[in-house]
């Protein structure tokens, strides 16, 4: 019982309110020397926090604060302090409101300036890389965006690789990346709404939809989970998306993400929501169904009958990455009459010298597998490569020839291996590089019996598992004859005509079918 | 307390739980060939089986001689049934026998003509390891020599029947086709009487594939050779392809079998049952020794004389197998179970009587559909 009372308690522990900023006893007064004062406090021992004072018009005290870094430090020195210093003597500035509305109307040339009244406000504006200009007399300051900091430029993708496809990626910059959305949807009914998560992070989190083809209750739903988040820090996108998924002991992810523009305007253009994390590469995008993680960018792209060659071989090796450890397990341990005979008898001398049971060999190769996968990827670039040739070469091989393993194991691994390679989203691959295992238990125990136990429980997990009220296994279950154009099978261009049905969106027509069959009739002939 | 006693169950279940009988493939060896034949000098049994050498197969040390060449081990036990063989077998080896997969399963002549083969085979029937693709044979002589014969293209003898088996009934019809599930079912429906493919070592050393034996009550009572067979298979509907060849002057053509179709009618004639069997044939041109131009009346010669020859031979056979064995291979007794139910319960109990006698017409239509790429103007 003592065991229980400690797993409870680790579950609830008894949380205290969460702290707000320390800054909340300080408010914004009329008097400069005040505010800077209280400004200062707040940021003592920030030495990047950088104020320089001058003199409006040589007469008015002012103050101009930002975070050394974060703006571009050319615009706040020729076109901020020069002209504010060498302000024009015929207009005479005599009072703090003259001087205010002097330097937002007639001097800062910036579009996107703006007037701020509140503490807490001006804080997040100067973390967030704004130039704050405090002005005496007056209790409201001017905010100045001219964000300047290091970035990445839009790069290649580089996990999402495609053919045909554009070769731009999101990066980690908020304001970039919804420029390369909106790039590609120039509708105004394509709506961006910014909240912004994170005690202290004051992560900026953009919600994007379109609003006539999106299911109204959608919206709700994502921006009501997405308000109810009160973490201290969104390190990046997949915190989000964790936070707010349907079930979390699903081995199943339930959001997806990319870090190709494209596919985030398909999606938006099926009816989904899009959330974009700032300093997050990737874009969020959700409700998904197993049939969308199955799809890659290029299954659009090229042509119908290419596209059902390659998902098919998608399926097939999806299959394989799940079963194949087990089913050798099993038939090797349980079920050899299952083998066929010739098989079975090529497989019996690889085994005959292996002094493990299959199942022990299984658990060690796929094993190693996930273990070189691992340090391949926590290697740097150059130590990568090696892995790939010690993995092949050094354990395979030999442990064929130190009879550790039989031959066919390593073929199994391998295939295995390849196979998991081939499902396009990161988050269903390993996912079902977890099953796997799962599997392998359940074939080690039960045999046959058991794969088949384990596999009808999946299904039946996927068949109750939804991601945001959409079903999880949709097109197929439940069963949408119109959405099976574009499951196993990706239809013509022309023939798709709808948008998915599971998405319920308002806007159902993809493509005009008077128009487009007016090309096939009007066909041009010599 | 609930949850946990659920997850203790839970546990217990998934992990101190698993199928009885888990054996390891390297722990099983597979019993590829079985031969049962008659002790001669008691009442008891011996039984061959061939099982695969897997350690020489992986050995990297070149043992030279012969040894290397085999691939499979044959080994010979005595007996008083399958069962006790087999468990005598198992007190000699280190290795689970598997039955999974058997390929052949060969009844040895002095074994079938001793004793009802249904309790010969009993083992087969009960065991549930035993796969039932497992093809039956009667051989000519002692079961275990075929496993003396060295394989010529395959690594154990027992797979090249099996693989010849399924190549040969393709090309010919001098072979009954059975495996063990059919063999059982129909040994008894059928109350013992069936034919079952013969295989014996041809005078050059090498396993043949051909005829067929007739067991009546379940015991051999004789041969049937090749051509018999051959027809033997046209009556029962179980021709794949195959061939026979028609004499018309100093010509003779052979015919290669493309679709068969028999039908069996029968009526009463003086309370006493009359069977009609026709035969449809469709042939090719196969070739011929003699070059003579194709026209339209000589494959109407070609077709009546083959028609003619056929249904001599059927008639010779089926007589033969009426007088000589008084075996209902061709199930007449069945068929009339099947359609003149009523009539057949009052001759049910005097049927051996009757059946020698009973009366069969045979019709045949041959139908030659082509000659082959080879056309003459």
């Amino acid at each position: 019982m003592m065991i229980i009372d400690k797993i409870k308690k680790l579950f609830n522990i008894k949380q205290s309110d969460s702290k707000e900023g320390s800054y909340q006893d300080y408010t914004l007064s009329k008097n400069l020397q005040k505010n800077m004062d209280s400004l200062k406090d707040i940021f003592k021992d920030c030495e990047d926090f950088k104020n320089k004072p001058l003199k409006i018009g040589g007469n008015i005290d002012a103050q101009i604060i930002f975070i050394e870094g974060m703006i571009d430090v050319k615009v706040v020195d020729d076109f901020l302090i020069k002209p504010l210093i060498y302000s024009d003597p015929a207009n005479k500035i005599n009072s703090g409101k003259d001087a205010y509305n002097y330097a937002k109307d007639a001097i800062l040339s910036s579009s996107n300036i703006m007037d701020i009244d509140n503490l807490e406000k001006v804080i997040k504006d100067v973390l967030s890389g704004f130039t704050i200009i405090l002005i005496d007399n007056n209790k409201t300051v001017l905010s100045l965006d001219n964000k300047g900091w290091e970035h990445r430029n839009v790069e290649m993708p580089s996990v999402e690789v495609s053919m045909k496809g554009p070769k731009d990626a999101f990066t980690e910059t908020f304001t970039t990346n919804v420029m390369l959305v909106r790039r590609r949807i120039r509708d105004p009914r394509l709506k961006l709404k910014k909240l912004c998560i994170g005690r202290r992070s004051k992560t900026e989190v953009g919600v994007m939809y379109i609003e006539d083809i999106i299911d109204g209750k959608l919206v709700k739903e994502v921006l009501s989970r997405l308000n109810r988040i009160d973490i201290d820090n969104v390190q990046s996108n997949s915190i989000i998306e964790q936070m707010i998924e349907d079930s979390w002991i699903s081995p199943f992810p339930q959001v997806s993400n990319t870090e190709r523009p494209d596919k985030i305007a398909s999606s938006l253009l099926e009816g989904k929501i899009c959330i974009i994390t700032d300093n997050s590469p990737y874009v969020t995008i959700l409700p998904i169904t197993l049939n969308s993680l199955m799809q890659a960018p290029d299954d659009y792209y090229e042509r119908w009958g290419v596209v059902f060659i390659l998902r098919f071989v998608r399926m097939i090796g999806t299959f394989v990455s799940l079963i194949l450890p087990s089913l050798y397990i099993a038939m090797l341990s349980y079920n050899p009459e299952m083998i066929p005979t010739r098989l079975a008898l090529s497989l019996a001398p690889g085994r005959e010298y292996v002094p493990f049971p299959a199942f022990i060999e299984a658990f060690l190769m796929e094993g190693v597998f996930e273990l070189m996968r691992e340090a391949g990827i926590r290697l740097p670039g150059s130590l990568g490569q090696t892995i790939g040739v010690v993995g092949a070469v050094v354990i395979g091989q030999a442990a064929v020839t130190a009879n550790v393993v039989s031959p066919a194991m390593v073929v199994i691994v391998a295939l295995t291996g390849i196979a998991n390679f081939v499902i396009p989203g990161y988050g269903l691959a390993i996912s079902f590089r977890m099953l796997r295992f799962f599997l392998m238990l359940l074939a080690t125990i039960f045999g046959l019996y058991g794969i088949i136990l384990g596999v009808l429980l999946i299904l039946s997990h996927m068949c109750t598992l939804k991601s945001f009220g959409v079903p999880y296994l949709s097109p197929w279950a439940p069963l949408s004859l119109t959405d099976l154009k574009d499951s196993v099978f990706r239809a013509p261009w022309k023939f798709l005509k709808e948008r998915p049905e599971y998405m319920n969106t308002e806007d159902k027509v993809r493509i005009n079918k008077k128009k487009t069959n007016r090309i096939k009739k009007k066909g041009y002939t010599k | 307390m609930k949850k946990i006693f659920i997850i203790a169950i839970t546990i217990v279940v998934l992990l101190f739980t698993a199928c009885w009988d888990k054996v390891e493939l390297d722990r099983r060896t597979f019993i590829l060939g079985t031969a049962i034949d008659a002790s001669t000098n008691s009442d008891k049994y011996i039984m061959t089986i061939e099982t695969p050498l897997t350690k020489i197969i992986n050995s990297t040390v070149g043992a030279g001689g012969e040894d290397q060449m085999k691939t499979t081990l044959t080994e010979s036990k005595e007996g008083i049934s399958a069962f006790d063989i087999v468990r005598k077998l198992d007190t000699q080896t280190d290795k689970v026998l598997y039955w999974g997969h058997q390929q052949v399963l060969i009844i040895g002549e002095e074994a079938a003509k001793k004793n009802n083969i249904m309790n010969i085979i009993d083992f087969w029937k009960r065991d549930p390891e035993i796969i039932r693709s497992t093809y039956v044979f009667i051989s000519q002589g002692q079961g275990q020599d075929i496993f003396k014969v060295i394989p010529k293209h395959s690594t154990s003898i027992s797979l090249q029947i099996s693989n010849q088996v399924a190549e040969q009934v393709k090309k010919t019809s001098e072979l009954i086709k059975i495996n063990l599930i059919q063999f059982i079912s129909r040994l008894i429906n059928n109350k013992g009487d069936i034919l079952v493919g013969r295989i014996k070592v041809s005078a050059d050393n090498d396993v043949e594939l051909s005829g067929s034996g007739v067991l009546k009550d379940g015991i051999l009572r004789g041969w049937l050779n090749n051509n018999e067979t051959t027809i033997a298979n046209i009556i029962m509907e179980k021709v794949e392809g195959g061939n026979f060849s028609i004499p018309d002057n100093e010509n003779i053509i052979s015919l290669d079998i493309l679709e068969e179709k028999t039908d069996i009618a029968s009526r009463f004639k003086n309370n006493q049952p009359v069977f009609t069997i026709d035969i449809k044939l469709v042939c090719s041109i196969g070739d011929m020794t003699q070059e003579k131009k194709l026209d339209e009346k000589l494959i109407k010669a070609i077709e009546l004389n083959g028609e003619m020859l056929i249904k001599n031979k059927a008639q010779k056979l089926i007589k033969k197998i009426q007088k000589e064995y008084k075996a209902d291979v061709f199930e007449f007794g069945n068929y009339l179970y099947k359609h003149h139910n009523k009539k057949w319960k009052e001759i049910e109990k005097e049927w051996d009587k009757i059946y020698p006698n009973v009366t069969v017409n045979v019709n045949v239509e041959l139908l030659i559909n082509h000659q082959g790429l080879f056309y003459e103007e």
